[in-house]
């Protein structure tokens, strides 16, 4: 019977114990897709100093603009890549960008990239 | 009895299983507050107002330790809980050939004895338990010696008293002779500590 009572104690207490992690957990993806996007968007700048623009387009299964060029280095690619849910869209403005972004957390929050930061 | 030879470590299923369960509920309790202590920081500067390139980094800490940790305590877990089956297993064998000892010896077989395996525990209680069976069986043996000799002695009589040819001094030296198995009955019964011991056994013991 004490044994059985001491289960259901460990029980709840694991409970309460795994919820609270994911829940971390499903907030350091989030948090680890913005950082992401925030390496991006340093990396967009440096580009439109090089280019004096933004690029036209990005092809997002390597992160090259319209003519091939990287846009960021292989390496930074290489750690960026994986954080991130998918890559959804991105529009070229007047001296401005958006990109969107779906994070890996459970509700795959969408994340918006402009050149004044990441809002989701 | 037969020497019972084991080979499978599931003896006891029911007091084995429970004590595995036990192991790893402890385990996992003790994970769970290692873990907590392990995380808290990291998961903290998730949730409190902090730099964000501090909040970055303790969610790389986080998903990389996320990754790696698991499998590891998943395996050490179950590796325990499979140590205890070999470990109780050391003390469920000796208890089931106990069991099945005093079960039999309350059915009234007095032959049996336990034998145990040479990495087993309990031994003390092996050569105990032993021990006992060797002294009830030896007491019943006694007794039936007793036995058989009281009942030549009135085989004996009863066949002088049929033929009618029985001289006193027969009667006498019979008499004489059960008088001396009764009291070396007295004697064996004297060793004995039980319930229901009638003074007249203890005052001969005192004798």
């Amino acid at each position: 019977m004490e044994v059985l009572a001491g289960f259901v104690i460990i029980g709840i207490l694991a409970a309460i114990a795994i919820s609270s992690y994911l829940y971390a957990i499903d907030r350091a993806r989030r948090t680890s897709a913005i950082s992401a996007l925030a390496t991006i968007r340093s990396e967009m700048e440096t580009y439109n100093i090089d280019k004096g623009s933004y690029p036209l387009s990005i092809n997002f299964t390597n992160f090259t603009d319209q003519n091939g060029a990287p846009i960021l280095s292989p390496i930074s690619w290489d750690r960026i890549k994986d954080k991130l849910y998918s890559w959804d869209s991105y529009t070229l403005g007047a001296n401005t960008y958006t990109l969107t972004a779906k994070a890996l957390d459970s509700k795959h929050t969408l994340l918006t990239l402009t050149p004044k930061g990441v809002t989701y | 009895m037969k020497p019972y030879k084991r080979k499978q470590y599931f003896i006891h299923r029911k007091i084995q299983i429970k004590y595995a369960l036990l192991t790893v509920s402890l385990l996992v309790l003790y994970t769970i507050i290692l873990l907590m202590a392990i995380f808290a920081p990291y998961i903290l500067a998730l949730f409190l107002d902090v730099p964000f390139s501090q909040k970055s980094e303790a969610a790389e800490v986080l998903l990389l330790l996320h990754k790696y940790i698991w499998p590891g305590i998943g395996l050490v877990i179950i590796l325990f809980g499979v140590f205890s089956i070999f470990i109780t297993h050391k003390l469920a064998g000796p208890v089931f050939v106990f069991e099945r000892m005093t079960r039999n010896i309350a059915a009234g077989d007095l032959t049996v004895r336990a034998k145990l395996r040479k990495g087993d525990d309990l031994h003390d209680l092996e050569k105990n338990f032993n021990q006992m069976a060797d002294n009830l069986e030896s007491l019943l043996i006694k007794l039936e010696e007793q036995h058989k000799k009281l009942s030549s002695y009135v085989t004996k009589l009863r066949r002088e008293l049929e033929v009618r040819e029985i001289s006193e001094q027969t009667i006498i030296e019979l008499t004489k002779k059960i008088e001396i198995d009764m009291e070396d009955i007295n004697k064996i019964l004297e060793r004995y500590k039980y319930k229901g011991k009638s003074e007249d056994t203890l005052d001969r013991g005192d004798m």
